[in-house]
């Protein structure tokens, strides 16, 4: 039992190890910045359905 | 449907959270709300008073606070990160009750993985909130089986 604990442990360890440097590449390129300018773009350049505005504006009025 | 959660940590002002996927490597992971600026959602029509966060979530890379939404991990616990992270919104919402949410994928295969679980837990969703997807830039009512590239889920009070 103690033995399959440690190898388990030992497993994790491991692959987190091959993970970690995948990660790394994107160090310093503000992925978090990036990404909402990519939603904020998209947002930005939408249209709502009559549905969609009536249902916004309905629960907007609750 | 009742999916296991990992449990998670968050900031005080509520808008980001934090938790550990355990599979074949333990991947912190990080939630983060955003507000859309208001002057955008003025622009579109829609009413000055409404609130809308992009929802986004990823990687956290080692000892910054920054993430990434590049990499598939296939750490073997999709359903469950994906559970932890619907389950931070309830959290998120008690901080701001009027937020409604944007989600896209950071690719085509991802959003499409959204669209899939939202078809899934469709009626778990449709309780709490209504979903538009937005498809040729116009965001419509959802329907399953169509594609879109975007979702706004808007709360229901």
């Amino acid at each position: 039992m103690k033995t399959t604990a440690l190898n388990t442990k030992s497993k994790i360890i491991h692959t987190k190890s091959i993970y970690d440097p995948k990660l790394d590449k994107f160090n310093g390129k503000n992925l978090f910045k990036s990404q909402f300018d990519r939603a904020q773009e998209l947002f930005s350049n939408s249209t709502f359905s009559k549905e969609v505005l009536d249902i916004i504006n309905h629960e907007l009025s609750k | 449907m009742k999916i296991e959660k990992y449990q998670t940590t968050n900031e005080s002002d509520g808008l980001k959270y934090f938790f550990n996927s355990i599979g074949k490597a333990s991947i912190e992971k990080v939630v983060q709300y955003q507000p859309l600026s208001p002057h955008n959602l003025m622009q579109l029509g829609l009413p000055p008073q409404i609130e809308v966060y992009n929802l986004a979530f990823g990687d956290r890379i080692t000892g910054t606070d920054d993430f990434s939404d590049q990499i598939t991990s296939n750490n073997g616990d999709m359903e469950m990160i994906l559970s932890t992270v619907a389950d931070t919104t309830f959290s998120f919402w008690e901080s701001y009750p009027q937020a409604n949410l944007f989600l896209t994928g950071s690719s085509v295969s991802r959003t499409y993985l959204y669209q899939k679980k939202i078809e899934r837990y469709w009626n778990e969703i449709n309780g709490i909130a209504y979903v538009a997807g937005r498809f040729n830039s116009q965001f419509e009512l959802f329907e399953k089986g169509k594609n879109y590239d975007a979702f706004l889920i808007i709360r229901k009070r």
